[in-house]
């Protein structure tokens, strides 16, 4: 349940500005319009992307109980939020990981990211910290560092292999920090779940899989998204709510995201349909939208958030939190690209990003959901 | 325009300053009751009293301002969630490319690079100043650092005030060659000439001589620092007569001096003990950002005026209104947000100056344009 990849404030400083053009220009081609269902004849719906994940959120939105969007406050922060940069971030994998080697550096990203959650003792809400190489990281960055000290130390976490085999024993000390890892057991049975895919199929590494995909996010089942929800079940981040699937992916897209970001701009990845992305449904863009007062909740949710009640996975309540990030997301990148000209249009992770740096080391408070989906 | 400022910001690290955002306690809380009187704005909200002689000149131009508008509701509205920000108080790295690692010279260049440290881009052809250096392509304020640099790397001494109140206009041209002339040229040769000749007669031709011979306080009754660079270097002396009265800015004199502290935060050269009495830095780019945040609106013709890139004269009622709501509207905001923060993580102007000008400074939104030195 931590909030996702605190690392990302250090990958944030080789932030640099590309646009895309061509990706975000991609969705035009797509059919838009969706005619409004009966029941809710004035809500608003972001045009298509071309995202599975907005497409199936129109049941949370159109019956939330909890969590409402103000379309007004969208417009009204799209016309100052229109005119920063909103830069294309350009990630640098921590501590040299991957350097002069893509298909490391996917790995890494991808390994991490399957158990990049809950960094924080639940009971004493003390941080996972470590010091590695004359510095001290916590939360994912010290995720890193483990990973990276291990692979320092000839341990093959890289490799399905090793992972679909680790041990509870492996695990615990390949994440000595000041704590035992939160979650430790959930994170052990993700790696041996995750290992054991890789090693039946991709011979062990994660970018044999994603060589075996098309350079597509979507692709009526078979695009990379996809395939990571239905072969690693770990990665199958849906809820059911009113009797409708509600997909999220929010790890999915994320690792992908980083991979896109770090290994595009070297020309090392590529992607036909990157303007598919959604935000990443985690604990802190929903903080950001709460503050701009873009969503807003119900008095009962609003207080057990603030008294720092959990909000059980799947309940309603976390459903809708998750799913109003990414419909408020995608309607404030649609009046976002409505002021900027062409070549500086947006996709929704820029919005993302713009919104997670700003308040990851908030103190407001955010959700809190034991699950390994974020 | 500073562009600098981006360069410098990739080393940002966050520490806070609890002990000079607190001090400000010390300081009486009560504003005089001195508005009763003014008939035109009976129900204008001032801000707490932070020690500025910057923030307390401004209020006959709030007062009486017909051309901007300052929206207390926005300013609380903005603050509701610019509060839970990080904010953080930015810790500068010595700008790339300087070879030096004596802090004393460092600070010099800062503050020599700050007195020049206005108009890039060429009136008529709107073309930014840009040089490649050390493989580096730069532009604005990085391209003059970068300029520095390479004057001091082929021996020139461009930290030396008696250097600079000789420098021929061929000098500086050489100094300076890039893409095109450096604009406003003949202003900054005059504005080296003068800072030149008062650092060589009075501090041995060092920037850093002059701070030594100051208290650690930006304002003394006269004799802080950027009260007296104000007054022994005409160039810094940023103030605009307004209705009568004289409205102080000092732009660069603060900007210079929160650098030259922001980069050696602790035991540099420049040490400030009332950093809380810092203002904004009326610029260009903070108005386009609290305009675009709706804090400060302007009447029709001034945002015609802005719009269509007509030039706003020095010291016409618009633009002094225009840099006086930055300074105005900022100190509000300050307030406002510290309100919401906890006790540590309260925070002084220019950190929310800095937060506004690294999100708009690239903006494409137009900025007002005026002929000037002092910003």
């Amino acid at each position: 349940m931590e909030p996702r990849r605190p690392g990302r404030r250090q990958f944030l400083q080789g932030l640099g500005s590309s646009m895309m053009l061509a990706a975000a220009g991609g969705e035009s081609l797509r059919p838009s319009a969706a005619s409004p269902p009966a029941g809710s004849p004035t809500l608003r719906w972001p045009k298509p992307i071309g995202s599975p994940v907005l497409d199936s959120l129109r049941p949370v939105i159109e019956k939330s109980r909890d969590v409402r969007t103000r379309v007004d406050k969208i417009v009204e922060v799209a016309g100052w939020m229109a005119y920063e940069e909103l830069p294309m971030p350009d990630y640098h994998l921590p501590l040299g990981v991957g350097e002069n080697n893509p298909d490391e550096a996917l790995d890494f990203i991808m390994v991490s990211d399957s158990i990049d959650t809950a960094f924080t003792d639940f009971s004493t809400h003390v941080k996972f910290q470590v010091d590695y190489a004359g510095k001290h990281w916590s939360d994912s960055e010290a995720l890193f560092a483990c990973m990276k000290r291990a692979m320092d130390q000839g341990t093959p976490i890289l490799d399905g292999h090793y992972l679909a085999k680790v041990t509870r024993a492996d695990m615990a000390r390949i994440f000595a920090g000041n704590i035992e890892m939160p979650m430790l057991d959930e994170k052990t049975e993700v790696w041996r779940q995750v290992g054991a895919v890789l090693v039946e199929r991709y011979d062990g590494r994660f970018h044999n899989f994603i060589r075996s995909c098309p350079a597509k996010l979507y692709d009526s089942g078979n695009g990379i998204i996809e395939r990571l929800a239905k072969e690693f079940s770990r990665f199958n981040d849906v809820s059911q709510y009113d009797g409708h699937e509600i997909k999220f992916y929010k790890l999915p897209q994320l690792g992908i995201w980083f991979v896109y970001s770090s290994l595009h701009p070297l020309g090392k990845f590529k992607l036909d349909d990157i303007g598919a992305m959604t935000a990443f449904a985690d604990y802190i863009v929903p903080v950001a939208l709460r503050l701009m007062g873009i969503i807003s909740y119900s008095p009962a949710l609003e207080h057990a958030i603030n008294s720092y009640q959990m909000i059980p996975r799947d309940s309603t309540q976390e459903i809708e939190i998750r799913a109003h990030c990414l419909y408020a997301t995608a309607l404030l990148r649609e009046e976002i690209n409505k002021i900027r000209s062409p070549e500086m249009k947006v996709i929704v992770p820029q919005i993302d990003a713009r919104l997670w740096t700003h308040y990851h080391t908030t103190f407001w408070p955010h959700h809190l959901t034991k699950t390994i989906m974020y | 325009m500073d562009a600098s400022r981006r360069t410098f910001m990739k080393g940002i690290s966050a520490i806070s300053i609890v002990s000079t955002a607190g001090s400000e306690l010390l300081h009486s809380a009560a504003p005089a009751a001195e508005s009763s009187q003014k008939a035109r704005a009976p129900e204008i909200r001032w801000p707490k009293r932070i020690g500025s002689p910057v923030l307390e000149s401004i209020r006959p131009v709030i007062e009486n301002s017909g051309n901007v508008f300052t929206h207390n509701e926005k300013i609380v509205d903005v603050a509701g969630w610019m509060a839970y920000e990080d904010l953080a108080m930015p810790v500068y790295p010595v700008p790339s490319g300087v070879k030096t690692t004596d802090p004393n010279d460092v600070a010099d260049l800062i503050l020599v690079a700050n007195s020049i440290d206005t108009a890039f881009t060429d009136f008529k052809t709107h073309v930014k100043f840009q040089v490649d250096y050390e493989g580096q392509h730069s532009s604005d304020s990085d391209a003059m650092f970068a300029c520095l640099n390479r004057a001091m790397n082929d021996g020139i001494p461009m930290l030396d005030g008696k250097f600079l109140a000789k420098v021929s206009r061929r000098e500086l041209e050489k100094i300076f060659s890039g893409n095109i002339e450096m604009p406003m040229l003949d202003e900054k040769l005059e504005v080296l000439h003068q800072v030149g000749s008062v650092l060589a007669e009075k501090y041995d031709g060092r920037f850093h001589n002059f701070i030594k011979s100051c208290p650690p306080l930006l304002y003394d009754s006269g004799n802080g620092l950027v009260e007296r660079m104000a007054k022994e270097f005409p160039r810094f002396n940023d103030v605009s007569p307004y209705d009568g009265h004289e409205i102080k800015f000092y732009k660069l004199a603060q900007l210079g001096l929160w650098f030259a502290y922001a980069t050696y935060p602790k035991n540099g050269p420049v040490q400030l003990h009332d950093l809380v009495k810092m203002t904004t830095f009326p610029d260009y780019i903070v108005p386009v950002a609290l305009r675009l945040l709706g804090i400060n609106s302007y009447s029709p013709e001034l945002e015609h005026a802005i719009d269509s890139h007509q030039l706003i004269p020095r010291n016409s009622a618009q633009e002094v209104e225009i840099r006086a709501h930055s300074v105005y509207a900022t100190a509000l905001l300050r307030e406002e947000i510290n309100k919401i923060r906890p006790p540590d993580l309260q925070v002084i102007i220019p950190q929310v100056n800095e937060r506004l000008w690294t999100h708009y400074h690239t903006t494409t939104w137009p900025h007002h344009l005026t002929r000037t030195i002092m910003y």
